[in-house]
């Protein structure tokens, strides 16, 4: 069940929050056991939440009564943020909810619990050592992605009506490709992150992941707007994102990222994609050939700036519980230690040359579209990935896909366009900054003409 | 491509990846006390992302000044 129905039926009357929270209680008990995507479950304090929410009287908010799930890296007051890690084992339950969640519960929504996540939200795998691997409800033997991978998990198999992620490069779009679910990196500055576990600040954004873009549309304008205790968010007006998405894409310039259509991608996936762009074009768009300079060069200005302030986030720790990071995080908390300071600058100085390169991409076109992830779900345990025959590292394939809206705070989404060998394979549209609309207006006129989001995964009980 | 010649040459040469000594004891003036092994798998990393630092260097204009950072008017 979306969102948007949901929330519907609940202020309808037609179903109560507890019958809501119990619903999804139920499935999580017959269906988790399999997929992993719980760190831990919330099932007393959801239901006596449901129940404060029906005795009280007054203005429902839009999400009234609907159960949400976030990721274990986002605070829910009374409850240990684990990240994922060893390291935070006996850490004290948060003693206040983060901003997004603040404002999750203001709109009437129920947490339900926390989800699983690569370890400190810090790479695209979601086999954190400590809680186990994320399995995809697509092929249970795969990864689901990540670092949001219990978010992509849980709306995939219902085990949520919705979720929140976050994505620093990659970490809400890779999951959502993966498990054939709509994912939303916001613009960063457009969520705040207060109570949220830093990866790279400059990077990291809090997100939505649902069915489908009106969902993303829903939770978004419910989460957005500047916050006074978070100076990385930005005092702009959160337009009604939801009441808008009909407004159709007719005439609206989408510019095909043709590189990431021919280099370094699965030709069936590519194939779908091209696919789906067809779809675009039927709706009314108008689909040009662009260039997006610097292509190559994102991904390591994002590295530039990345594993230092990964590193210096967790300085603390480092000193005193390395032993306790998972092999992959510690090694790549530990390179951060070895970039000079120049490093960084460099980073900087080329992210501007980025933007600016950006800028005049979007002169020509009002949003981007290429594939979302060149590749397939690798089988949990595998490093690599077939890549038209040949077996390539996973994590260096999909840089290329996620940096390149990442570094310059682009919006980008993941949409649900097709599946290849029975696994979903996602197409990616990034808008300009602060232009959430353009990409869930376009993602939503893609779901109406077709149904790839409301394919669900045959799973059943362990 | 006609600058591919020089840049293996500069990935080759120039991008040298400390040693585990030199690495290990540089974590350990930062109090951090890491395994061979751990350091191993951090000179894979080194290994592709110096080269790429050094490529990125030469191409961004020498006029160009950082971006900035948590400001958003002046954010990309």
């Amino acid at each position: 069940v979306s969102i948007a129905a949901l929330a519907e039926a609940l202020r309808a009357g037609e179903v109560s929050p507890r019958e809501a929270v119990e619903s999804y209680l139920d499935r999580i008990g017959e269906l988790d056991g399999t997929v992993n995507a719980y760190i831990s479950v919330r099932a007393e304090e959801a239901l006596a939440d449901a129940d404060a929410l029906a005795r009280r009287r007054g203005e429902r908010g839009p999400l009234w009564g609907v159960p949400i799930a976030v990721k274990d890296v986002i605070d829910v007051a009374g409850t240990v943020t684990t990240a994922g890690s060893k390291v935070l084992d006996g850490a004290a339950p948060a003693e206040r909810d983060a901003c997004c969640v603040e404002r999750l519960r203001r709109a009437g929504a129920i947490v339900l619990g926390k989800l699983n996540t690569h370890e400190f939200a810090y790479g695209a795998m979601t086999t954190s050592p400590r809680y186990g691997p994320a399995h995809n409800p697509w092929a249970l033997d795969r990864i689901c992605g990540g670092s949001s991978g219990g978010s992509g998990a849980a709306a995939a198999a219902g085990l949520a009506a919705g979720t929140l992620g976050t994505d620093t490069a990659g970490s809400i779009r890779i999951p959502a490709c993966f498990t054939g679910v709509t994912g939303l990196r916001p613009t960063t500055g457009r969520v705040s992150n207060r109570g949220v576990l830093p990866v790279a600040w400059t990077f990291d954004t809090v997100g939505p992941i649902s069915h489908s873009a009106e969902d993303c549309a829903l939770v978004l304008e419910t989460i957005a707007g500047v916050d006074p205790e978070d100076p990385s968010t930005a005092d702009v007006p959160v337009p009604p994102f939801r009441a808008r998405l009909g407004d159709g894409i007719r005439g609206l310039r989408v510019g095909v990222v043709r590189d990431l259509l021919e280099r370094g991608v699965d030709q069936r996936v590519a194939a779908v994609a091209r696919e789906a762009l067809d779809v675009l074009r039927a709706l009314g768009a108008e689909l040009l050939d662009v260039t997006v300079p610097w292509l190559d060069e994102l991904g390591t200005i994002q590295q530039a700036m990345q594993f230092p302030e990964a590193t210096q986030a967790h300085m603390r720790w480092l000193r005193t519980h390395l032993p306790d990071y998972g092999e992959d995080v510690r090694a790549r908390l530990l390179t951060g230690l070895f970039l000079a300071a120049p490093v960084y600058v460099l980073g900087q100085r080329a992210r501007r040359v980025a933007a600016g390169a950006f800028a005049d991409v979007f002169r020509a076109v009002d949003l981007l579209a290429a594939p979302t992830m060149p590749v397939l779900p690798p089988r949990i345990g595998e490093e690599t990935v077939e890549l038209n025959g040949v077996r390539a590292p996973y994590r260096l394939t999909l840089i290329r896909f996620n940096s390149a809206w990442s570094v310059c705070g682009l919006p980008a989404m993941s949409v649900p366009c097709g599946f290849v060998a029975g696994l979903p394979v996602g197409l990616a549209l990034a808008g300009r900054r602060f232009d959430e609309l353009a990409v869930l207006r376009t993602a939503h006129a893609f779901q109406q003409a077709t149904d790839w989001h409301e394919q669900r995964p045959p799973l059943t009980g362990s | 491509m006609r600058t591919a010649k020089p840049l293996r040459y500069i990935r080759r040469t120039v991008a040298a990846v400390p040693s585990i000594e030199e690495l290990r004891a540089r974590a350990a003036e930062q109090g951090i006390h890491p395994t061979d092994q751990d350091l191993m798998r951090v000179r894979g990393f080194l290994e592709v992302l110096l080269p790429a630092l050094l490529e990125l260097e030469r191409l961004v204009p020498g006029e160009t000044v950082p971006a900035g950072m948590f400001v958003p008017s002046e954010e990309p």
